[in-house]
């Protein structure tokens, strides 16, 4: 098992051959060290004794030469070690992920996710720079430890000698300062770890500690890990440089041995000085392997007690036979169950369940419902191999449910829990999930095709959330020129058929009108130009646009329609800047208050055109997004609005060359390109597009579906939700352009963890994902809990009616008045069977169900 | 435009849409003694809808999240009960219903209808509880206003109930002998 595995099973298994080459280059290396060493004696016995120039520049030549590949060789080793640190560590994360995934459930509700995430994440990043060099550099460093050590003594045997006497020393001292360095830094990962958890949990329970406001209360939690942590990491440093100070200590010892000893050596003139400066030369080179050695003992020690640190955290067997033996099949299941005496312990003194035995049929459904606390969902988790029972067997088509794998119980069994999980991604990759999971574990399975997908959203009741993504939802742009032409004849039927329904709750896009629910912006253009940014920043950074403004008498009332909405919103909001919730009736932005309020302060008494042109453009940015309809925070004058229609249609006309008669009867030609002396602000798209203006026939490609469907922008939310909403998808599934919508949905983001979405979404999402895997069992545990009552009976019709007969189905069941259709019932308490049988006999032998149904009193429940 | 008329004109023309509702809020029951800074916040968070017959305002079960002030029309609040709508009351212009929502969450207990086309303003809790977070001194006294009301609704229902009940009722002399 990995967790047994010691530190250096890792180095001694993995790139052997590029280890072995790091070692060679190292070696090589070595001789570069040395070289310049040798120089030296020669540059001052040498060259400058016998004063010969040329042989001076030849040694310093090939004292620089050796000195320059040494560097070079160093930086290669360097990046080779710390690339193969990294290959090895690449498979250790993987091998221990695939471990961690698989380790028995209890763990995961033992252990918490803090530590697991910095285990997996930072401190096997620590461990991964040991890991390169962990062969390498103490061969390496002893080597050049000898060998400069075999140079000096070359030079000078009692000398050399005498240098060798001080290492002993720091033998003895470093490795006793070391163990109580570790000593520190194994509390220090402990108390990391427990840091990272506390974090994690008020991060995740975010919400509680707002809502009780508990800042103090989690500050305090984590004052205690702070302080606590400091008070280590002081310790930790006065060894870590305690074992720093000795080395320098004895370091520096070396120098004055030398001296004293070799300067009366070389008084005596038993040295020469040549020699004395390459043995000074060499002493200080061998304390570069030595302070290696020790460095690389340091973080040995440091690496080992993480290693251990981490591997112990996830020292659990992996309980459960995950693969299918080699050359096995997985085992296909009819699903029939029989349960005898099982029995479940949790910490060996726990009972959860006790001498829990039953039958069922293949094919039938069997409903588990008892008082919370009485094992109903453990039992369902036991059937599921989420948990191994302790005593007992659960037996399926005869295999007891513990020898069967992984692979086989995903392949037979799906599980819907009440607390789904759901996936960041899309909502169609959440949905073929399990499916998707199984075909690249190597399961012979057919995936769901588009229809069996639509099918079963319709079925789990998801079909109108998925289409209320779809309308939210700006296509690509590849995928709505697939679509345009489906599209258009939505907006089609909601113009021509529906047209009277919709009037007064949509605003119609319509050239002679004013749009009370458009920005001033889109009603000068009346239309967009394809571009990421919104439409009125690159209106004002145009000067184009700005001659058009002024040359039709709008430039000066719109900043001034500007300013005044600047100096209300400033006025009004004074005390609630901070809160964006306030500044959804003005245009202004949050962050921008700070903005415009320096522009009205500075231009208090200011002309309009006084102002500088940074400030005007920011005026009239504003002006330019104001939503009239929207925005209560200021009231448009009625003449500026005729003005603005006005120039509109000349806009229309002479800038973007658009003919208006044919926009408004529809007969206009899509792809309208920018008159000639308009220079393209942006690069063309590839559809060679850039303006498109509000024209029936057109579809605009920065709005969202809804507004390309409706043409127009939705003023009543709740006319459309409640009724006219469901009359358009009527008409548009009489016209077969229902399944569109769904698919575009399909498509929708649901953000991390799914946090895009409601409870019920991830529920009906969850039940989706399990019947489209379509196996012959399924689990379902409190699986409807979350969702409102016509959900629960739509979903609680669809198992009783499409899977009797075909799926075998476990159902802990909550709401009493859904078991009826159930082929068997248990009922449990203390983790016991207590009662058991069909509805019918159950009711009549007046028992413990009858009871509790007559205490909840559902109605019509009652014989 | 003349730039000069800036600082003139400002006052007049910038706030009516604020200041219209600004003008019902003050003549309501509940906002009508609340500081002019904090009312009109509420104007500025508040919305206008128009319902006409057939519509419903609020309906009985769905969540609570706004109050109403009925500025013009007639409407009618009725709840379910053993199968029946039940008329609970009738309400006229410049009344609240619903304010029980700005302080609390739960499921409406009743459904109010237009009998006639009605303009209604809505206040959402969230903007009053917002706005209560910045002026927390002004908050007592707007809550007592709204249980004051409702205390009122109270008695007037019972009353209207009570007249409603047939006289072979048992009343409290009889039973009690």
């Amino acid at each position: 098992m990995i967790t047994k595995k010691p530190l250096f099973y890792w180095i001694l298994h993995k790139y052997r051959g590029l280890q072995l080459f790091l070692l060679l280059l190292i070696v090589v290396s070595l001789f570069f060290k040395v070289y310049p060493l040798e120089m030296q004696r020669k540059i001052i016995n040498v060259a400058i004794s016998l004063k010969k120039l040329d042989l001076l520049y030849l040694y310093c030549g090939l004292y620089m030469g050796a000195v320059l590949v040494a560097s070079l060789l160093k930086y290669y080793i360097n990046v080779l070690q710390a690339i193969i640190g990294q290959k090895i560590l690449i498979h250790m994360r993987r091998e221990l992920y695939n471990h961690v995934l698989k380790m028995p459930l209890q763990f995961f509700h033992r252990t918490q996710t803090g530590i697991i995430i910095s285990a997996m994440t930072s401190e096997l990043n620590a461990i991964g720079q040991f890991l390169g060099g962990a062969i390498a550099i103490p061969i390496a460093s002893l080597l050049t430890f000898v060998t400069f050590l075999g140079f000096m003594i070359y030079l000078n045997p009692i000398l050399g000698l005498l240098t060798i006497l001080i290492y002993p020393f720091e033998f003895i001292v470093i490795p006793l300062l070391q163990k109580r360095y570790n000593v520190q830094n194994r509390k220090r990962v402990k108390t990391t770890r427990s840091m990272a958890n506390l974090v994690n949990e008020s991060v995740s329970g975010i919400h509680e500690v707002q809502s009780s406001s508990s800042f103090q209360l989690e500050q305090s939690k984590l004052d205690a890990f702070i302080m606590k942590l400091y008070k280590i990491m002081r310790r930790l440093f006065i060894f870590k440089y305690g074992i720093k100070f000795s080395n320098n200590f004895f370091q520096s010892l070396g120098p004055f041995l030398l001296f004293l000893l070799g300067g009366y050596l070389a008084i005596n003139g038993q040295f020469t000085i040549g020699a004395l400066v390459a043995f000074l030369s060499a002493y200080e080179k061998v304390y570069d392997p030595w302070k290696e050695i020790i460095e690389y003992y340091q973080m040995y020690q440091d690496a080992q007690v993480r290693y251990r640190q981490i591997m112990e955290t996830f020292d659990m067997p992996e309980e459960l036979l995950l693969d299918i033996p080699r050359g096995d099949i997985p085992v296909t299941l009819q699903g029939k169950i029989a349960a005898r005496d099982v029995g479940f312990e949790i910490n060996s003194d726990v009972r959860l369940l006790e001498e829990v035995s039953f039958d069922l049929e293949a094919g039938k459904h069997l409903a588990l419902i008892g008082f919370s606390g009485s094992g109903k969902s453990t039992l369902s988790n036991l059937i599921g191999q989420l948990y191994s029972y302790t005593e007992g067997s659960i037996n399926i088509d005869g295999h007891d449910v513990s020898t069967l794998s992984k692979l086989d119980i995903a392949g037979n069994i799906s599980t819907v829990s009440q607390h789904p999980f759901i996936f960041t991604g899309t909502v169609n990759e959440n949905l073929l999930y399990a499916c998707e999971a199984l075909r690249q574990a190597g399961y012979d399975l057919e995936m769901p095709d588009r229809q069996e997908v639509l099918r079963m959203v319709r079925e789990v009741g998801l079909e109108a959330d998925v289409i209320r993504w779809s309308f939210r939802s700006i296509l690509p742009h590849e995928k709505a020129k697939k679509l345009e032409t489906k599209i258009l004849s939505m907006r089609t039927i909601i113009h021509d058929t529906l047209r009277s329904e919709f009037e007064g709750v949509v605003e119609f896009y319509d050239a002679e009108k004013f749009l009370d629910y458009s920005n001033i912006g889109q009603n000068i253009i009346f239309g967009e130009y394809a571009n990421d940014q919104d439409d009125s920043e690159l209106l004002i950074n145009r000067e184009q646009f700005l001659t058009f403004l002024r040359r039709h008498r709008l430039l000066t009332p719109l900043l001034q329609l500007g300013y005044d909405i600047a100096e209300t919103t400033i006025t009004l909001l004074q005390d609630m800047r901070d809160d964006e919730f306030f500044f959804k009736g003005s245009p202004m932005e949050m962050d921008e208050f700070d903005l415009y309020e320096a522009i009205i302060n500075k231009n208090k008494r200011a002309d309009l055109d006084e102002m500088r042109r940074v400030d005007r453009k920011h005026l009239l940015h504003l002006a330019l997004r104001f939503k009239p309809g929207e925005h209560k925070i200021f009231t448009m004058p009625d003449s500026l609005r005729d003005d603005i229609v006005e120039a509109r249609h000349v806009h229309l006309r002479e800038v973007e060359q658009v003919n208006i008669e044919q926009c408004k009867d529809g007969t206009i030609q899509q792809h309208i390109l920018p008159a000639r002396q308009n220079k393209p602000i942006i690069d063309a798209p590839p559809t060679g597009k850039l303006f498109t203006p509000f024209c029936t026939s057109q579809y605009l490609y920065n709005h969202t579906l809804l507004d390309n469907v409706l043409f127009g922008t939705v003023i009543d939310r709740d006319a459309i939700r409640t009724h006219l909403g469901e009359l358009a998808l009527q008409h548009f599934s009489e016209q077969g352009l229902l399944d569109e919508i769904i698919a575009i949905g399909l498509d929708f983001h649901v953000g991390s963890k799914g946090d895009n979405l409601s409870g019920g979404q991830k529920q009906k999402i969850a039940i989706a994902r399990a019947l489209l895997k379509q196996t012959p069992l399924l689990i379902l545990d409190e699986a409807t809990a979350s969702l409102d009552n016509s959900s629960q009976t739509r979903i609680q019709r669809y198992i009783d009616n499409h899977l009797r007969g075909k799926t075998t189905v476990i159902a802990v069941v909550h709401r009493l008045d859904m078991i009826s259709g159930y082929d068997h019932i248990i009922v449990m308490k203390a983790g016991k069977i207590v009662e058991s049988g069909t509805y019918d006999k159950l009711l009549r032998q007046k028992g413990i169900l009858y009871e509790l149904i007559d205490e909840s009193g559902e109605p019509g429940e009652k014989e | 435009m003349n730039s000069s008329m800036k600082v003139e004109n400002q006052e007049k023309r910038s706030e009516c849409k604020i200041t219209c509702d600004l003008e019902v809020l003050r003549n309501s029951p509940i906002f009508a003694e609340a500081d002019p800074e904090v009312l009109k916040l509420f104007a500025y968070l508040a919305s206008r809808k128009k319902y006409r017959p057939g519509d419903e305002i609020i309906t009985q079960g769905k969540e609570a999240k706004e109050a109403y002030y009925l500025i013009s029309g007639k409407a009618e609040v009725t709840t379910h009960h053993r199968g029946k709508e039940v008329v609970l009351h009738n309400l006229h212009p410049h009344s609240f219903f619903g304010e029980l929502a700005l302080l609390a969450r739960f499921k409406w207990f009743f459904s109010a209808h237009p009998l006639e086309e009605c303009e209604i303003m809505i206040i959402s809790r969230e903007s009053f509880q917002k706005i209560l977070e910045k002026f927390p001194e002004k908050r007592n006294r707007l809550i007592e206003e709204i249980i004051q009301l409702r205390v009122q609704r109270l008695c007037e229902q019972t009353e209207f109930m009570l007249d409603q009940i047939p006289d072979s009722y048992p009343l409290k002399s009889e039973t009690g002998a």
